[in-house]
């Protein structure tokens, strides 16, 4: 099987002939390493949005001072204002500027973004899914990345990533009203969006992500009913919808997942890293539920025999295996910008790649420590 | 030999094992037959920029309109503004923005543009180098962006194609001032060329030559500061490159070699450019490395007759050790349909049958 059939195979609750090993493109930049890899049959899982925004009536205005990036929106209601350091090195896998100041700081701000909201207009650009598709052809997989981002998670990084977190917290608290109306406007924003992502010629779809920095409680309020309306009207429209669940605390999510009704759990991280094994997120999703998992790097620090040997762990730890796919989604060798960390993560991935065509073939035995004995 | 040993050979002057063959990364994107050709040999040129820029004192201001970017540069000295169609689609190399107007729209746009050309700030950012030099190993070649060319960095503040009658003629209108313009051009070059010399980078851009102006112009305005510059990098131990895509190139035969620089690249032989590879090889010397970008018009004439040609255009130009072929304008990422791929493809696989049989 070429890689794109086989993790189609697995995307179509079919049997492919091994699990794939799948990580984003980003992860392996190319070079003689990432084209030894794809050799051995790693695909690469491509992100794009085919429905872009814009706002026609809030102007931006940007202004940089030495590697700052400050974006002012002026709106009719106010300007506000962003600040992103940039050049920052590989700290991101997408890009390299990093969010310090976040959009939304305090009540003088929740008017001039719910106008921006408001004024938000939606285009389609379908080339972006044939031109790449026709790209990849049987070496990588499209994921339409329109919809990234639940509308409590839009709430959430209008605040800032890291900068705006306890703003974010002490906003909902402090001024619960004018919280509700932003996200009352997020969900209007987002209403509007779900339409044409339902028409993306993409069949797998990224649907929001599970980040861990909020708890299920706020799941189920703020997203839970429009998780509920929408992925079941994708997959009639045959969709194959994943969430982006690359939270460490997952365990405490694990029967909210099972009520989402997503096919793909992608992100998902394993112990060491992550709290919930595979075998307990099974024991929660169900046999058709595919767990993508973002391999934990940090076990490459164990070197590439103990890294095999997880791997193997873990492949066995799920058998069959025609509903595991294994990837990386937040770092791969992209971090590593160290000649140390270069060659961790080299023998590392390595040993994955060994481990997959050892014991990855399917159908994965499920094997025991007393089974090992008895050979 | 691996593909960088291969393009070392050649930029150093050695013997390769065979023409290496190597597009820019981005026009070739991945996927299985990038995947296939690379394991048949071909490398990867990665264009990457060491030197990040800023205007501190000049704040610039986007408004989107469905697909229409207006920015506007708000500089002490007055306004300019810029207009790029977004969203096109795969009509250019790099981005999918056209630009539909550019900065400088006549004189009075001038002093605004002088200003935020004297008011850049030249950074010099190691890290993107080597991380890619780092990333491609050895599947390809990193080049590092230098000089734009005075002249040229002038032309384009009017915008590509639809800045060009004002450009021509402003210049004989108003002779005087733009002259200053090229002027602060030449001394923000200066500044960046001096942080060049002191980048990792072995392999730089030295700019283009165009084709939609003429030798004189070149003479006049970029010619001194390759003079004085390229010595000055080769003896630090840089292999400068003149990205020279026009297809009128035989107009700047004689220039060429004057400029300095070691490789020709973007070359494009008949039928699409006037200079022929034997005719360039004549005039620039055994030792000028250059560096073709095939004409994908060729495929069109089918499989057999884009080996032949190839074949040709090597056989003309021995023993072909300074010698390159590559894709440096479209290649497969300008193939948006079936039909296109599928010529292309097979045009593309035909260069590597003939390099590959030359180098029987």
């Amino acid at each position: 099987m070429n890689f794109r059939d086989r993790i189609n195979s697995v995307l179509h609750l079919s049997d492919p002939d091994l699990v794939p090993f799948a990580p984003y493109i980003e992860s392996f930049p190319s070079g003689e390493y990432e084209r030894m890899l794809r050799n051995r049959g790693m695909g690469l899982v491509v992100r794009k949005p085919t429905v872009w925004e814009s706002t026609p009536h809030v102007p931006v205005e940007e202004r940089v001072e030495g590697d700052l990036s400050v974006f002012i929106h002026h709106t009719p209601k106010g300007d506000v204002r962003a600040t992103y350091k940039q050049h920052a090195g590989r700290l991101y896998i997408d890009e390299a500027g990093i969010c310090v100041e976040g959009l939304l700081k305090g009540l003088q701000d929740y008017e001039p973004i719910m106008y921006m909201i408001d004024d938000t207009e939606f285009h389609v650009d379908n080339t972006l899914y044939s031109d790449t598709v026709r790209d990849l052809g049987g070496d990588g997989l499209f994921t339409e990345y329109g919809c990234a981002l639940t509308p409590y998670g839009h709430a959430r990084y209008i605040f800032g990533e890291s900068s705006g977190f306890d703003k974010w917290i002490f906003e909902q608290a402090d001024h619960p009203k004018e919280f509700a109306r932003l996200f009352d406007a997020i969900i209007a924003r987002e209403e509007r969006r779900m339409q044409l992502i339902a028409k993306s010629p993409s069949e797998y779809i990224r649907f929001g992500d599970i980040d861990g920095s909020w708890g299920p409680e706020v799941v189920r309020r703020y997203d839970l009913p429009f998780i509920k309306k929408w992925i079941p009207y994708l997959q009639s429209m045959g969709k194959i919808c994943c969430v982006h669940a690359h939270a460490i605390n997952l365990a405490f999510f694990k029967d909210l997942i099972g009520e989402m009704g997503f096919n793909v759990v992608e992100a998902f991280t394993p112990p060491p890293v992550g709290n919930l094994s595979i075998q307990e997120a099974r024991a929660a999703w169900g046999k058709d539920t595919i767990i993508w998992v973002n391999f934990p790097e940090t076990v490459f620090y164990q070197g590439p025999q103990a890294t095999k040997k997880y791997t193997q762990e873990l492949l066995e730890s799920d058998p069959p295996g025609n509903r595991l796919v294994i990837g990386f989604t937040e770092m791969g060798l992209w971090g590593a910008s160290d000649p140390e960390t270069e060659r961790l993560f080299k023998e590392g991935i390595l040993a994955i790649a060994d481990a997959l065509d050892e014991t990855g073939k399917f159908p994965i035995q499920h094997h025991t420590k007393l089974t090992d004995l008895n050979l | 030999m691996d593909f960088r040993t291969r393009i070392n050979a050649v930029l150093h002057q050695e013997t390769p094992d065979q023409i290496p063959f190597v597009p820019y990364d981005n026009l070739v994107p991945r996927g299985d037959f990038e995947r296939m050709l690379r394991n048949r040999g071909m490398g990867l040129c990665l264009r990457r920029s060491s030197i990040w820029e800023e205007t501190p004192h000049v704040s610039v201001e986007t408004k989107n309109e469905g697909d229409i970017a207006t920015k506007i540069y708000h500089t002490p000295k007055g306004d300019l503004t810029t207009r790029s169609k977004t969203h096109v689609g795969r009509i250019k190399d790099d981005d999918l923005d056209l630009s539909i107007e550019g900065l400088v729209k006549g004189v009075e746009d001038y002093a605004a543009a002088i200003f935020m050309i004297d008011d850049t700030i030249l950074h010099l950012d190691g890290s993107t180098f080597a991380d890619a030099t780092r990333d491609i190993g050895t599947d390809g070649i990193v080049r590092d962006s230098g000089l734009q060319p005075p002249y040229g960095a002038t032309r384009y503040l009017y915008g590509s194609i639809s800045g060009l009658s004002n450009s021509a003629q402003d210049q004989h209108d108003h002779p005087a001032e733009f002259e200053e313009l090229v002027q602060a051009v030449i001394r923000r070059e200066e500044k960046r060329l001096e942080l060049i010399e002191s980048s990792t980078a072995e392999f730089i851009s030295l700019g283009d030559v165009d084709g939609t102006w003429g030798p004189e112009k070149i003479r006049k305005y970029d010619l001194p500061l390759y003079k004085k510059r390229a010595p000055r990098l080769k003896a630090k131990g840089k292999i400068t490159a003149l990205h020279a895509h026009a297809n009128n190139l035989s107009h700047f035969k004689e220039l060429i070699p004057e400029i300095g620089c070691d490789v020709i690249e973007a070359f494009t032989p008949p039928p699409i450019g006037d200079l022929s590879l034997a005719n360039a090889r004549a005039a620039w010397g055994k030792d000028t490395i250059i560096w073709i970008n095939f004409p994908e018009t060729i495929f069109w004439s089918g499989a057999e007759a884009t080996r032949q040609y190839t074949l040709d255009l090597i056989r003309s130009d021995p023993p072909g050790n300074r010698l390159v072929f590559g894709f440096t304008e479209m290649s497969t990422w300008g193939a948006m349909t079936d039909e296109i791929e599928r010529i292309f493809k097979e045009g593309t696989m035909a260069i590597m049958d003939s390099i590959e049989v030359f180098r029987q």
